[in-house]
């Protein structure tokens, strides 16, 4: 009895039990409170007759929105896209204008000239030291003081300016814009190669090949042809996806569910069998620790659980949803309906110069007295747009003015030195030598603004600019469903960041020093 | 000093401005682009359409909102604790520079210089869209003749340093902070303002008339400068004192706390209660305390230590389900904490003092803090709470500050930890709370948090704020912590399981005081991010300092209404939001400077 008590002892004493116990004992606590506390929101929702659903997507919220893809939209999940697409807008090119000034100005603080380092600074000072909402509220505060367009209706061709915001002149995409836009990227990517092969060719010959002027040469030459119509070869894509979209039309359901199941017994497969060769190999001859046997039985089990599923409703639900028969969200989205817009957007019968440059027209609303910028034409701004827009950019370029010093800075003298002994030009000098060591030093702090960007532009909705948080209040203030709401911000923010934050890991990556 | 050597001059100029021919056209380019700036500013700014008086005549309102006229003696006395200690602080941690009289009049002179330069080419004409038509128009603004005045006293201004500079005189250089400070309470005593009047019919006056600033305004003023200069002048007598440092380190960290808590809130209390209830309770408590600490080593306290901790514990846990007063509660708390940690400590006389002393405080604060806390409010504001406008700024800044803190710390040590469930919910919770912008947390606070609450429990939207603010900024506060983990070498961690400190010991002793150390410099912008940060709350209608300039101000009826002057009550924003952070970011990097950090 004695001796078993003492075992029982040793056991509590003992430290990985110990570290287990209070670790599940503070896991257990902490799902309970969770548990408590959705129990209470689930109690709440029913006695406010607001139970969590999220039916409001499928419903017409009946509001417009002031700019974007869908104004008027038919769906809950319409307004969100148009928050979503907005908000996109603003990151993408906010992150391009921003890296843009952020490094001239980095170039500014940097530069030997007195009157220009320190009006540099002094940008830089003034700009960080603002809450950016009391920026963005000014540049709205501006814009809105400007004459009225009604009274002020003479611009110049590039530029005009008033109280209803900002208009430019802009290329406007005509029918073959999105062949054009395809046969773009497969020209940069035949520049690429050619600019490689060139590159190849200096290698191995030893002689001057000139790969920028040849590759360069190819892109202009190319771009040239697709200008003027050359671009319509990209129409055999369209073509052939025409083919495919009847095809799929043909297969019922079971067919992806079958498909989806085979591709997760054959990734398990695959990750098994690798497992197994790892230790086939080398002083580990088939020696498998538990932990081994633990991670292959539970690929298998996932697999299965997966293949289970596939044939559940769930899988059904997403065969039916790939299929496209039925509207799910008052839409068709399947594969065939996918395939059946790529072979519209590139068809070869489409004529015309892809991009046309035109000022956005003044319009009479109606039969108002009042006027707007039209929005078919030309590229006009809204106030929110541009106010949120100019806020974000100078904000964020000033931080990212401070990591382009910082980063230049941290590249030792003696690597400009050593540059400038084997007789480099000063061009040179800081294009193979000093950027390239620089940008490996700037780029974490780099995407960590990128991601600050994209999650200031929801300060948009102080003016305005339907952004995704902005449309998702409206929503929920229309229907009540603050929860699903706050999800769907939460998974959006959340995919956004991930995306950017594994394009800058990716280039991170790859300007890696490598070590022997 | 008269004798400028020219050729220097000359060739430092040429070095800096005109080394090249792009150095040359970009000296001229920025030159054109900033003076053109300021003209616009200038041309902005004194435009007839802009009233600034928007801005002058709602000080009150910018400051505390609806706070009453009648308690504003509290409010001076918060200004004036915080410029007290600023000034104990000052003389306190004064490294003893000198700097000379001459000296001080080169720096105000340079600025005249300055200003007469701006004067001088500031622009006669600015641009104003016309109310009547709509359509742009040229006004003037500030014609030469306005000037001359102006650029006379300045003139004065300038022979008057020039003869002063000529005395010798030398003096510390912290003592320029009160100097700085002497220049705005000269202002206040010599300006005279425009004022809105309002005529028999409340139709306003034009022209403004000038006025003095009122008394009110002065007199407060003047009494907190002089009394700034009091503590400056006591913090450099007692600067050798290291408790007197400890005591004015810990009440910055009180301070706070007490000014929120009772000053601000002017609490009810029920004299009858105090005497009867609290003060016995207070004193209760002090003796068990002190005298645990003096017999701890008495051989009978020591045999039968480990029954009391126990009886205490029972106490403790019975007396939070009884009904007694929240005194006791807390005391009771405290005093298990305490009696806790007496054995670990107390060995020697000394330390007996300091646990003395460090038990009176926090019984003191503690008791303090429960009786202005938990107390009604004598102090009756139209709308939901007695703070508005800039204290609640301060407030949402301070305390986001305060709880945020400790919990990233928490939050960085759980990620750190090597237990494996503890670290994957630390991650989950930083990672979660970073995924989405701060605004949509404050959705969060002011719609969807009711949802979690049980039937009954409501909290004021500020709490909900603090809340939501204390696990945001914890969140980044707890990554940069965890930078600061990073950065401490493995040897230290090696060293200190060496000696055989425990898991609670290396981290209080050895790990954390690095850490902290080596990210003040982030961790000082972190708290001005906080700052600048508390001017969303506007976006869900709570009454900052922003929200008055921006909603309330415009929406102000007769007699005078201000619609349409947001640009100026912005801008004004804007300064204020900047004199703050960029004297906070300036303040920290002399801090670092004397940390030494960066200079390894």
């Amino acid at each position: 009895m004695v001796k078993l008590l003492s075992k029982i002892g040793a056991f509590f004493r003992n430290v990985v039990v110990l570290k287990w116990a209070v670790q599940f004992i503070f896991l257990g606590g902490l799902i309970a409170l969770i548990f408590n506390y959705l129990n209470i929101a689930v109690g709440n929702l029913a006695n406010t007759n607001i139970a969590f659903s999220w039916g409001f997507l499928g419903e017409t919220p009946g509001v417009s929105i002031a700019e974007g893809l869908y104004t008027l939209p038919k769906s809950g999940l319409q307004m969100l896209q148009t928050g979503m697409l907005n908000m996109l807008r603003i990151t993408v090119t906010g992150i391009v204008a921003a890296t843009f000034f952020g490094t001239i100005l980095g170039i500014a603080r940097l530069s030997n000239n007195y009157i220009v380092e320190k009006t540099a600074t002094s940008l830089l000072e003034v700009v960080r030291n603002v809450p950016l909402l009391v920026q963005i509220l000014f540049f709205q505060a501006l814009i809105l003081s400007l004459p009225r367009l009604e009274v002020y209706d003479v611009g110049s061709v590039l530029f005009h300016a008033s109280s209803k915001g900002v208009a430019l002149s802009w290329p406007n995409r005509q029918d073959g814009a999105w062949m054009f836009m395809l046969y773009f990227l497969i020209t940069i990517y035949i520049s690429n190669r050619v600019y490689k092969q060139r590159v190849k060719l200096l290698e191995e010959e030893g002689r001057e090949t000139k790969p920028f002027l040849w590759s360069f040469s190819a892109l202009i030459i190319l771009l040239a042809a697709g200008w003027f119509g050359g671009y319509r070869i990209v129409g055999i894509i369209g073509f052939v996806s025409g083919f495919i979209s009847q095809g799929l039309e043909l297969l019922p359901g079971l067919f992806y569910q079958a498909l989806l199941s085979i591709l997760a017994g054959y990734f398990s497969f695959r990750s098994v069998r690798k497992q197994i060769q790892s230790k086939r190999s080398g002083e580990l001859q088939g020696k498998y620790s538990d932990d081994d046997y633990f991670k292959m039985i539970i690929t298998i089990v996932i697999a299965l659980i997966f293949i289970a599923l596939m044939f559940a409703p769930v899988g059904q639900g997403i065969a039916k949803f790939l299929v496209g028969d039925e509207p799910t969200f008052k839409s068709d989205w399947g594969l065939p309906q996918f395939f059946g817009g790529i072979s519209n957007a590139l068809d070869w019968s489409i004529t015309g110069t892809p991009y046309e440059l035109n000022m956005a027209e003044i319009q009479q609303v109606g039969t108002t007295k009042f006027k707007r910028y039209s929005n078919e034409v030309g590229k006009s701004l809204t106030v929110g747009y541009f106010a949120t827009w100019m806020g974000v950019v100078i904000y964020t370029a000033i931080f990212i003015s401070e990591i382009v010093r910082a980063g230049i800075m941290a590249v030792s003298k003696g690597q400009s030195e050593a540059g400038l002994s084997l007789g480099l030009r000063r061009s040179a000098l800081l294009r193979l030598i000093v950027l390239p060591q620089a940008v490996r030093i700037m780029l974490p702090p780099m995407g960590n603004q990128y991601l600050n960007l994209a999650k200031n532009t929801s300060l948009g909705i102080a003016v305005g600019f339907p952004e995704v948080v902005a449309v998702g209040q409206t929503l929920y203030n229309q229907e009540g469903q603050t929860l699903p709401v706050f999800l769907i911000w939460m998974i959006f923010f959340s995919t956004v960041s991930l995306t950017l934050s594994s394009i800058v890991n990716y280039y991170n990556r790859k300007l890696k020093i490598v070590e022997r | 000093m008269m004798n400028i050597d020219l050729k220097k001059q000359t060739r430092v100029i040429k070095e800096n401005l005109f080394s090249s021919p792009v150095s040359t056209l970009l000296t001229f380019l920025t030159s054109y682009i900033m003076i053109s700036f300021f003209r616009g500013m200038f041309g902005f700014a004194t435009a007839p359409d802009k009233d600034w008086l928007s801005v002058l005549n709602n000080m009150q309102l910018y400051m505390v909102q609806a706070y009453p006229e009648s308690d504003f003696i509290r409010i001076w006395i918060c200004v004036g604790l915080g410029f007290i200690f600023s000034g104990l602080s000052v003389g306190l941690w004064e490294t003893g520079e000198k700097t000379s009289l001459s000296k001080l009049c080169l720096t105000f002179s340079k600025i005249i210089f300055g200003i007469i330069f701006l004067t001088l080419i500031a622009p006669t004409t600015s641009v104003i869209v016309s109310t009547a038509t709509g359509i742009r128009e040229q006004v003037d603004v500030f014609s030469y003749a306005e000037r001359i005045p102006l650029l006379s006293i300045l003139l004065g201004l300038l022979v008057v340093f020039f003869l002063l500079s000529k005395i010798n005189l030398n003096f510390n250089k912290s003592f320029l902070v009160s100097i700085y400070l002497f220049v705005p309470i000269v202002f206040l005593w010599l300006m005279k303002i425009p004022t809105i009047k309002l005529d028999a019919e409340n139709q306003r006056v034009f022209p403004d008339p000038l006025m003095p600033i009122a008394n009110s305004t002065k007199i407060p003023w003047t009494l907190i400068w002089m009394s700034f200069v009091a503590a400056y002048l006591i913090g450099i007598y007692f600067k050798n004192k290291k408790q007197f440092k400890t005591a004015v380190s810990i009440s910055w960290v009180l301070l706070p706390l007490l000014i929120f808590s009772w000053i601000f809130k002017k609490p009810l209390i029920d004299l009858n209660e105090l005497i009867r209830n609290d003060i016995p309770v207070f004193i209760g408590f002090l003796l068990v305390g002190v005298l645990t600490i003096y017999f701890i080593n008495n051989k009978i306290v020591e045999k039968f230590y480990g029954y009391y901790l126990g009886l205490l514990v029972i106490v403790t846990l019975a007396s939070l389900f009884l009904k007694v007063i929240l005194l006791v509660k807390a005391g009771l708390l405290l005093l298990l904490l305490f009696s806790v940690i007496i054995p670990a400590v107390s060995t020697s006389a000394k330390g007996k003092r300091s646990l003395t002393i460090v038990w009176i405080v926090s019984l003191t604060t503690t008791a303090f803090l429960l009786e202005g806390g938990t107390s009604t409010t004598q102090i009756v504001v139209p709308g939901s709470s007695i703070f508005g406008g800039f204290s609640l700024t301060w407030l949402l800044a301070i305390f986001g500050t305060y709880v945020s803190f400790p919990l990233g710390v928490l939050l960085a040590l759980g990620r750190n930890s090597s237990l494996p469930i503890i670290k994957g919910v630390c991650t989950g919770i930083i990672e979660l709370v970073r995924s989405v912008p701060y605004i949509t947390w404050l959705f969060f606070a002011s719609v969807t948090m009711a949802v979690f609450l049980p039937d009954g429990v409501e909290f004021n939207l500020i709490v909900r704020v603090l809340i939501v603010t204390a696990f945001f900024s914890g969140a980044y506060f707890a990554e940069n912590i965890r930078g600061g983990l990073q950065s401490i070498p493995k040897g230290q961690f090696e060293a200190a399981d060496a000696i055989g400190m425990n898991t609670v010991q290396k981290t209080s002793l050895i790990v954390l005081p690095q850490a902290l150390r080596a990210i003040v410099p982030t961790l000082v912008s972190s708290i001005i991010t906080g700052f600048k940060d508390s001017s969303l709350v506007t976006i869900i209608g709570l009454f900052d300092f922003l929200t008055i300039g921006r909603m309330v101000i415009g929406n102000q009826s007769i007699p005078i209404n201000f619609i349409g002057h947001d640009r100026e009550n912005l801008l004004f924003i804007a300064l204020v939001y900047w004199i703050f952070t960029f004297t906070l970011s300036r303040r920290s990097m002399k801090f670092e400077k004397r940390l030494g950090l960066g200079e390894r």
